[in-house]
């Protein structure tokens, strides 16, 4: 009951959100000195083109008219087209979302699964040889940037040892799986395609893991703390003293449950870092992902997609936020929504 | 009721903490005797000791001290020469704590039904001789026997919370210690102790945070244990109001050190240690939920006087007090005292 009205309330803040991202993008796109129709239409087209298109696309009316059809156009799923691809933004993000989206999964999952051994066990061997060794992979792990670690493992372990594939999501010489949800493995695992699953899976390893590295150290950061700091609380005392409980279970279920709650309540920060290290991971390893796509977009000044881009990667950011508080309200029974 | 062979005999107990501000013996030459079905008292100021004593005894101090010398002889067996295997079978089984502050003795994200069950099933996994006992069958939700004994463990801490007069445990399982008043929690400690059939509870100042009439009820709860289940208790307190009303034998701590040690009634009658009057005299004009206040300093355990170390607050003082070392002497028929003035005179 608690968690449902936590749901509905936040889902209800979401409204106020994308009306600001939309705004924003909105008053992003005006005061850009850019020319999109001239940009659409091309060098070569005449005057009378340009006044014919800026008329159709309702550019000549005042801003506030446009802002309205803006909001009519988005409500329709109308992005716009991109001048790159040439097809609708809607349709190249329907590509590529599913790409990014498996990506920072397997990434997160990755980050946050190690971060949370490596923090436990750096809070219980405190100052011993794993917690100094830790706090080093740590620190590296936030400080190397990410597009140095990419191509450092591409060149290592998928040049040198060739262990991995170096770029895309999928080999040439495997169909991709049917789509479904266009999550490559999920897909291959409904449809049964084990030779897509072996391929995708193999694809994503280093680009996941390399986009995992600053959750990861950001978690066995959050962790460690905030293990010491429950391994030194009364009840966990208690627990042996009164109870009598051994001390594994003390440790890895009294405690690690209190400290996850701290851990938890900042990983949404993480998140964002993951945006950010996507944009490079993806362009190193060429993954055909929103990252790739808005790179290219902003290099060739194609305003539509990145504009989609924002709105649907601020839409991912609340979307996570939201998941992680409600993580966190299960965790803890004493949060009041 | 007092038998020959004590349930509990700790001797010559030193722990020292290495600080950054330098080494701080917390505990210094400590002897404590506890009968079966005996009620001893541990007395003295905040900071003297008496937690740091309560914890070696269980082995459960946080930071590890420096040191822990001396003896810690439960029934046949001295604690401190123990692996960690057989000591965690003691604690909980044989010796149980009930500690000082019911608000943050619970774990905040279990519910108490969660958290009494868990120390029934161990207790019980324990007990039983035919295995060795294992983390594991705290989590066995999987096998039939497993969630037999779940299913019992659940049923049995129903039953123990209504044992401790918790109201309506039936409901009171399923909630979370925020949920809970202070006595209510003081409650859940108390069945939480008791879970494990020990046949010595150390009670470290378990009322300290409650108000006088729940102070009471708690009291009574645990005098009613002690005569129903048979076990001693060691009962940790600054309040001699408290420990004269409940303990047979008081220990009085001073600076880490015993300083007197005798009856209850003898101790109240007969006071040998300054300290222990300055004790009594304070509780007596203290009004009933005041702070008992002595005058004076409470010692710097980074530096403490040389001599005894109550000199510098002692009305009884003598020079020689500053340079010289009492001994725990005895004074009486079971009793000791640590303060070698008499008449003025040293002897
Ligand atoms: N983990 C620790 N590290 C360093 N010093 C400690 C630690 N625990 C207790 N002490 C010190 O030991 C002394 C005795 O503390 P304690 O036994 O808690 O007193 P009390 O009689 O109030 O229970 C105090 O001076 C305290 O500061
Ligand atoms: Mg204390």
């Amino acid at each position: 009951m608690r968690i449902l009205r936590f749901l509905i309330k936040r889902l209800l803040y979401l409204i106020p959100i994308m009306i600001g991202l939309i705004t924003i993008t909105f008053v992003l796109m005006n005061v850009i000195p850019s020319n999109p129709v001239r940009l659409a239409i091309g060098p070569q087209a005449s005057m009378e083109t340009e006044e014919r298109v800026r008329r159709q696309f309702g550019l000549d009316r005042p801003v506030w008219e446009q802002y309205i059809l803006y909001y009519e156009r988005m409500l329709r799923g109308d992005l716009g087209r991109s001048l790159v691809t040439r097809r609708p933004v809607v349709d190249d993000l329907q590509r590529r979302i599913p790409a990014s989206v498996e990506l920072a999964i397997v990434g997160m999952f990755i980050g946050v699964a190690l971060g949370l051994a490596l923090g436990v066990l750096s809070a219980v061997h405190r100052d011993k040889l794993i917690d100094h060794a830790s706090r080093v992979a740590a620190i590296s792990g936030v400080s190397i940037p990410a597009f140095f670690l990419s191509l450092l493992a591409q060149l290592i372990l998928g040049s040198a040892l060739a262990l991995f594939p170096i770029t895309g999501r999928i080999s040439f010489e495997v169909d991709p799986p049917s789509a479904v949800t266009g999550l490559y493995l999920l897909d291959s695992l409904l449809t049964g395609n084990l030779a897509a699953l072996r391929s995708a899976a193999h694809h994503l390893i280093l680009p996941a893991f390399t986009l995992s590295i600053p959750i990861l150290a950001l978690t066995a950061r959050l962790t460690r703390s905030g293990m010491l700091d429950v391994l030194s609380q009364d009840y966990v005392m208690n627990a042996r003293a009164a109870a009598g409980l051994p001390e594994r279970i003390a440790i890895y279920k009294y405690a690690l449950k209190n400290a996850l709650i701290a851990t938890v309540s900042q990983i949404g920060l993480g998140f964002g870092a993951l945006l950010n290290g996507s944009v490079l991971v993806e362009t190193v390893f060429d993954w055909p992902g929103l990252g790739l796509y808005t790179v290219t977009a902003a290099i060739n000044q194609d305003i539509q997609p990145i504009v989609g881009t924002t709105i649907v990667t601020g839409f991912m950011f609340v979307i996570i936020n939201i998941l992680t508080d409600l993580t966190y309200r299960i965790l803890d029974p004493r949060i009041e929504v | 009721m007092v038998t020959d062979s004590p349930l509990l005999a700790v001797r010559n107990l030193q722990v020292r903490f290495e600080t950054l501000r330098g080494e701080l013996q917390a505990v210094n030459g400590v002897d404590l005797t506890i009968y079966p079905g005996q009620i001893v008292g541990l007395i003295g100021e905040s900071g003297s000791g008496k937690s740091v004593t309560a914890k070696s005894i269980l082995n459960v101090l946080s930071t590890p001290p420096g040191i822990t010398a001396g003896e810690i002889w439960y029934r046949e067996r001295n604690l401190l020469d123990l692996s960690p295997r057989e000591m965690s079978k003691i604690r909980g089984q044989s010796i149980a704590m009930v500690s000082q502050d019911p608000m943050s003795s619970l774990n905040p994200v279990f519910t108490v039904g969660e958290q009494l069950r868990d120390a029934l099933l161990w207790s019980e996994i324990v007990q039983d001789s035919t295995s060795e006992p294992s983390s594991w069958n705290l989590i066995d939700r999987f096998t039939r026997a497993g969630r037999r004994r779940f299913r019992r463990a659940s049923a049995q801490a129903v039953e123990d919370l209504r044992q401790v007069e918790l109201p309506a445990p039936h409901q009171q399982v399923k909630n979370y210690p925020h949920q809970l008043s202070g006595g209510m929690r003081q409650r859940v400690l108390t069945a939480l102790a008791w879970a494990g059939q020990p046949d010595l509870i150390i009670a470290d100042e378990p009322t300290t945070a409650l108000d006088v009439t729940i102070q009471a009820q708690i009291l009574m709860l645990l005098q009613d244990l002690v005569k129903t289940r048979g076990a001693s208790i060691l009962y940790i307190s600054h309040d001699l109001g408290v420990v004269a009303q409940l303990c047979d034998r008081v220990a009085v701590m001073y600076a880490g050190e015993i300083v007197e040690e005798a009856d209850v009634r003898e101790i109240f009658e007969n006071p040998r240690h300054p300290y222990t009057e300055a004790l009594i005299r304070a509780t007596t004009m203290a009004s009933e939920d005041d702070l008992v206040e002595i005058p004076g300093e409470v010692p710097n355990m980074l530096a403490l006087p040389s001599g005894c170390h109550f000199w510098p607050r002692c009305p009884m003082m003598i020079e020689r007090c500053a340079s010289d070392t009492p001994l725990l002497a005895v004074v009486g028929p079971n009793h000791k005292s640590k303060c070698a003035v008499i008449h003025g005179e040293w002897v």
